[in-house]
């Protein structure tokens, strides 16, 4: 059943090589196959065992004899799976009036889908690794192909070089991992145990990786250009789901198979939380471009995701992840709202274009004001939850930098407010003449993700249960004295 | 759709002046405190921070205080 969640997006894509001039079917294909994809993940949610803690729907390839094409998945993968397959869907449907190329659009997020499933899914290190770069080439081209004409060429650059030149570091500590032990499974991987010293070098390979994806200061500068520059469906699914590739390697690789070297980096890594959480918000603050806003505002609830992935507790780990599956739908919302919606009609993302939208578009300002609470992290959103149970690890651990790092709190209020503030309220903008509300289109596409978002904040077990037993063997003793290691 | 907005020449400049900042950046005394201070004072301060306090914390109960023992003690 994992590997339909593989094909289906690959068969929908060679179903669209068929189609020539028909775009109303071409649309119809794309849609079909990833709603079908997702319906199959929600399948698999259901029949998901919550009392173990190992992989489930464990399929194995002995046939492919140049690599391990193992795929599973345990309390963790599933749920970026279902973020996954539940935002396609909606990227599509965002991008539903897209004219430019649209066969060859719509292919590169098929095969993105692909992709990204595939990266969640391999129980095999340098598999994750192939998929976890190839990832960049379709966003390397829809960014270059349909994203804004004057920053497009920079932005791509950017994102691919970035995050190629840190992704090197971490295939030189799998490459080392191999030689050292002989395989990248996964299972086998987690049996094994490091010396420290090891642990440490390998650990600062997929650190650096972890730094660029995340993104972390100083690595991430690529962010903002190519969050401003991408296609709103590019947007979307930056936001949504490429940076929960870092968390995902986090809980996968680098805290389970170098515990020693996690606990060694840990005051590194909450520094560079906690600048990002303070210097992005700032930033935040003297931005003029919405969608850069909200850019920044990933960097910073990103590191709060960091304070609770390191804090070594459970509830700062389960806090991470509700985070950044909370995170993964509101920020795709909040560029729905002002990248899609906003731009389509006034064509500038410029904040001092906006003012008193409230009045012309109350439904959306509605929408709006929901996203910026959500934002913030007020109760009832799911980002309310992550961040109290991230902020709660975190303290046990270090309640210093976590009372620094507790400041994004009020800096992310002061920037979100402030946003909102500016586009909806005061008098009608001297420059925007009456823009027409939210369509009913547009309406059914951001409803989903102000659901789930509602969800998450009034009802987190729904995800917790499936996240115990798997975040549980994530936890290090200190006390354990270490084995015989390499 | 394309006919809402009326662009302002005098905010576009503006525009082009804050984008276009990073541009005009000069390692003058005052950008050099502030790079400084910003990039290497703070951070070095939240890693030491970080260094020293990093799980320093007790949380867990260290049990209970001599004179509550005592009486429980003479209770018992």
């Amino acid at each position: 059943m994992l590997t339909a969640l593989f094909f289906i997006p690959l068969i929908g894509a060679l179903s669209l090589l068929f189609v020539n001039k028909n775009e109303s079917l071409m649309k119809q294909i794309t849609l079909g196959s990833m709603i079908l994809n997702f319906f199959v993940s929600m399948v698999i949610w259901a029949k998901f065992d919550n009392n173990t803690h190992e992989y489930q729907f464990v399929q194995e390839w002995t046939e492919i004899s140049f690599c391990h094409f193992n795929v599973g998945i345990d309390g963790i993968s599933l749920f970026f799976i279902l973020l996954t397959t539940f935002l396609f869907p909606i990227i599509i449907l965002t991008s539903w009036n897209h004219k430019n190329s649209l066969k060859h659009y719509l292919l590169n997020f098929l095969i993105l889908e692909s992709l990204l499933i595939a990266t969640f899914i391999v129980l095999d290190l340098l598999l994750f690794y192939i998929f976890f770069e190839s990832i960049l080439i379709p966003l390397f081209i829809i960014i270059l192909s349909y994203g804004d004409l004057l920053t497009k060429e920079k932005a791509g650059f950017l994102l691919f070089l970035y995050t190629l030149a840190g992704s090197l570091f971490m295939l030189l500590s799998i490459i080392t991992i191999y030689i050292l032990t002989g395989t990248t499974d996964f299972q086998i991987l987690s049996t094994i145990d490091f010396g420290t010293d090891i642990q440490k070098l390998l650990f600062v390979g997929f650190l650096i990786a972890f730094i660029v994806k995340t993104p972390l200061i100083p690595g991430h500068v690529w962010l903002g250009f190519a969050h401003v520059a991408a296609p709103i469906g590019g947007s979307v699914l930056l936001a949504g789901v490429i940076l929960k590739l870092a968390t995902y390697l986090a809980l996968r690789v680098m805290i389970p198979y170098f515990p020693e070297a996690t606990l060694y980096f840990t005051p590194l890594i909450y520094t560079l939380a906690v600048i990002s959480i303070i210097y992005a918000s700032l930033t935040c603050l003297r931005l003029i471009d919405v969608k850069a806003i909200i850019a920044y505002s990933s960097v910073s609830h990103m590191g709060v995701v960091v304070l609770g992935l390191f804090s070594n507790n459970l509830q700062g780990l389960e806090g991470a992840v509700i985070l950044g599956l909370a995170h993964g739908v509101i920020s795709p919302l909040l560029f729905i709202i002002v990248g899609d919606i906003l731009y389509v009609r006034s064509h500038t993302r410029i904040i001092k274009y906006y003012r008193g939208i409230a009045t012309s578009m109350p439904i959306l300002s509605l929408i709006f004001f929901f996203a910026t609470l959500a934002n913030i992290g007020t109760p009832f959103s799911g980002n309310f939850i992550g961040e109290f149970m991230s902020y709660a690890g975190a303290f046990q651990l270090n309640p210093i930098i976590t009372i620094l790092g507790a400041t994004g709190m009020f800096l992310s209020a002061a920037y979100s407010i402030w946003l909102f503030n500016r586009v909806a309220f005061g008098q009608a903008s001297r420059y925007m003449s009456t823009m027409p509300d939210i369509t009913r289109r547009e309406f059914f596409v951001v409803l989903p993700l102000i659901i789930v978002s509602f969800i998450l904040g009034i009802y987190p077990n729904i995800v917790l249960e499936s996240l115990h037993l798997g975040l549980s063997s994530l936890l290090i003793s200190v006390n354990t004295p270490p084995l015989k290691s390499y | 759709m394309a006919g809402y907005l009326q662009q302002d020449p005098a905010v576009e400049k503006w525009i082009r002046m804050r984008e276009s900042t990073a541009k005009h950046f000069r390692w003058n005394a005052r950008n050099v405190r502030t790079v400084g201070i910003l990039g290497l004072i703070i951070p070095a301060g939240i890693l030491y921070l970080a260094t020293e306090y990093n799980g320093t914390s007790k949380w867990a109960a260290q049990g209970p205080s001599p004179k509550v023992a005592a009486v429980a003690e003479e209770d018992a």
